[in-house]
């Protein structure tokens, strides 16, 4: 496996790890509380990424990226593109009808302002890791 | 895995070629040696510039590396 595989397969995990903790435990705070554990989770997310990815530098030398891993790179940021325009509208309907969403778990029962946020934070994150996923499979499978 | 058209007989060249491995061969044309698999494996075809290099470490003409069959598999 390349340096980046591996570094894409451990963000993959942190991400699913913190940030799944996170909209587990996001409905039972109040707004302030809300913004305590987003600001906590994201500096959690950063170390733990700090750390692991300084570890693997460490035992994996990382290569130069080439023209396969540039396009493996390119076509998962395309692929992450898609996820964020539906992100961003289901946004835009929170904000403009946010009954439409109430029934959603994890963030359903929010104030809509924080709500919409937390969509916006759904995105980034599904966005993300939607890219992720991608270029792991274009790793395994082929591109 | 996906369907490629385009084949190619860098393995037995290398191995033609004093057993040459996929980390040198890596090497002289710019890739790393997880691309070079990958294009012996099918999973990633080259672009032109690379296609070439290969063709002129192994001193042949670039239709005896990549042969190109017409049709889906």
């Amino acid at each position: 496996m390349t340096f980046k595989e591996i570094s894409t397969g451990l963000s993959v995990v942190v991400l699913i790890g913190v940030y799944g903790y996170y909209f587990a435990h996001v409905g039972a705070h109040e707004a302030g509380g809300t913004i305590g554990l987003l600001s906590k989770t994201v500096l959690l997310v950063v170390v733990l990424e700090v750390a692991l990815h300084a570890a693997l530098a460490i035992c994996h030398r990382p290569e130069r990226p080439d023209e396969r891993d540039r396009l493996i790179s390119a076509k998962g940021f395309r692929n992450a593109y898609f996820v964020m325009v539906a992100g961003a509208l289901c946004a835009i309907v929170q904000v403009l009808a946010p009954e439409v969403l109430r029934g959603v778990p994890f963030i359903g029962g929010l104030p809509p302002e924080i709500a919409a946020a937390h969509v916006l934070v759904l995105t980034l994150i599904g966005a993300t890791l939607f890219n992720d996923v991608s270029v792991l499979a274009y790793y395994r499978v082929g591109v | 895995m996906k369907a490629h058209s385009i084949r190619n007989n860098i393995r037995r060249l290398r191995f033609d070629h004093s057993e040459m491995t996929q980390s040198e061969l890596a090497d002289r044309i710019g890739v790393t040696r997880q691309t070079v698999n990958a294009i012996e494996q099918g999973k990633y075809s080259p672009s032109l510039e690379v296609a070439f290099r290969i063709a002129a470490v192994f001193r042949t003409p670039i239709e005896t590396v990549f042969q190109y069959t017409s049709g889906k598999k």
